[in-house]
């Protein structure tokens, strides 16, 4: 499948990015040194990857004409961005 | 806190995360509240984030071997995502003690179909049975069937996605369970893909790791903008869970898939008790050992 190249170097980049950031804050925490932007840059790294990842399957599906997988990451994005809407207005 | 117990949990999380393409918080939250005494809403925070380092690990090693359906995985998540969001909606309002006796129920039936097909399904790959049978209107429709490698077969396996209005509306179902229930999405979601809609175990699992990431994505998000993640906690967990997810991926498609498909059930058998022993406590205030209530 023309997808799956992009997807697995996001999904790659995102293992690469947050394991170096957790790795190194782990590391600097053992030495005493105290870096909690390190581990909030690894979590966010984390939390973005899927997206990214979905992301990455649209970009590929649209620069490849296959409107029909297009269709199916965008509405996948358009629902979840509705959920995350949802849950943060009701838990406010 | 003991960094290095911390990281064990996390490898075998997602050692057995990545082998049977569920997210692993079942190993996480007991290790980190019964274990390590933290507190369990800080566990279960810190277990959903790192539930997208086993998907993110796992999926990127099979969508690398050609065994995710990227295309399947979009198409289930769209339900799945807004059935989760329908039972966090319904999860004030709706009794849940008989849904638990209900999944559970749900969950040895297919703990037991898994065991019993399992031979069956090595039959159906070398005979191509998987690319016989018909694919219905809608896959045909959005291209959803497709082909992996087995490196234990040594066979290219094709198959057509059957039942794709019904495998929708069960993963909808399967995310409102999630929801409701508070329940990892993997457990359903690799049972529906195997056995209502035709796809193999090997490509289930390695679909359900990529849906997981990013179901577990949105909730994660909710967790950790109110402050519920302890990173430093995160950080050990992850780095286990990392390791233990690539590794996992990496012999998965090697062992045969009736093993494969035991393990799947004895997984399922411990979700069906974990259900049952819920259903129990909030019945008759009895708790069975091994489930955190």
């Amino acid at each position: 499948m023309r997808e799956s190249k992009p997807v697995y170097v996001t999904l790659t980049a995102g293992v690469v990015v947050s394991y170096t950031l957790f790795a190194l804050g782990l590391a600097a925490h053992i030495l005493g040194l105290e870096l909690p932007m390190l581990f909030t840059a690894a979590a966010i790294t984390l939390l973005i990857t899927p997206t990214a990842a979905v992301i990455a399957a649209l970009a590929t599906f649209l620069a490849g004409r296959e409107y029909r997988g297009a269709l199916l990451a965008l509405t996948l994005l358009a629902i979840m961005a509705l959920s995350l809407l949802i849950s943060s207005m009701l838990r406010r | 806190m003991n960094l290095l117990v911390v990281m064990m949990a996390g490898m075998m999380a997602g050692f057995i995360g990545a082998l049977m393409g569920l997210g692993g918080g079942v190993v996480m939250v007991p290790t980190l509240t019964a274990v390590l005494g933290v507190d369990v809403k800080e566990a279960v925070a810190t277990s959903s984030l790192c539930v997208i380092a086993t998907s993110i690990a796992g999926a990127a090693r099979y969508v690398k071997q050609g065994i995710t359906n990227i295309k399947l995985a979009l198409f289930l998540n769209t339900t799945t995502v807004a059935g989760a969001v329908t039972g966090a909606l319904l999860a004030v309002i709706a009794p849940r003690t008989l849904l638990y006796l209900a999944l559970s129920a749900v969950l040895a039936y297919l703990s037991a179909s898994q065991v019993i097909t399992g031979k069956r399904e090595e039959e159906k790959i070398e005979r191509g049975e998987f690319a016989g049978s018909e694919e219905d209107k809608l896959a045909r429709l959005l291209g959803l069937s497709d082909s992996y490698y087995d490196a234990a077969s040594k066979v290219e396996v094709q198959y057509r996605v059957r039942r794709t209005p019904l495998g929708l509306a069960v993963s909808y179902l399967a995310g409102m369970a999630s929801g409701l229930l508070g329940i990892g999405g993997g457990v359903l979601k690799v049972p529906i893909m195997n056995q209502v809609m035709n796809v193999p175990i090997k490509a289930s699992i390695g679909t359900s790791k990529f849906m997981i990431g990013v179901t577990a994505s949105a909730s994660a998000t909710v967790y950790f903008m109110r402050g519920l993640v302890n990173t430093l906690l995160a950080a050990p967990l992850a780095l286990g869970v990392i390791l233990g997810a690539t590794l996992g991926a990496q012999i998965m498609n090697r062992i045969r898939v009736k093993h494969l498909k035991m393990l799947f059930g004895g997984v399922l058998v411990y979700f069906s008790y974990a259900m049952l022993a819920k259903f129990i406590y909030l019945t008759v205030g009895v708790a069975l050992p091994g489930v955190r209530l």
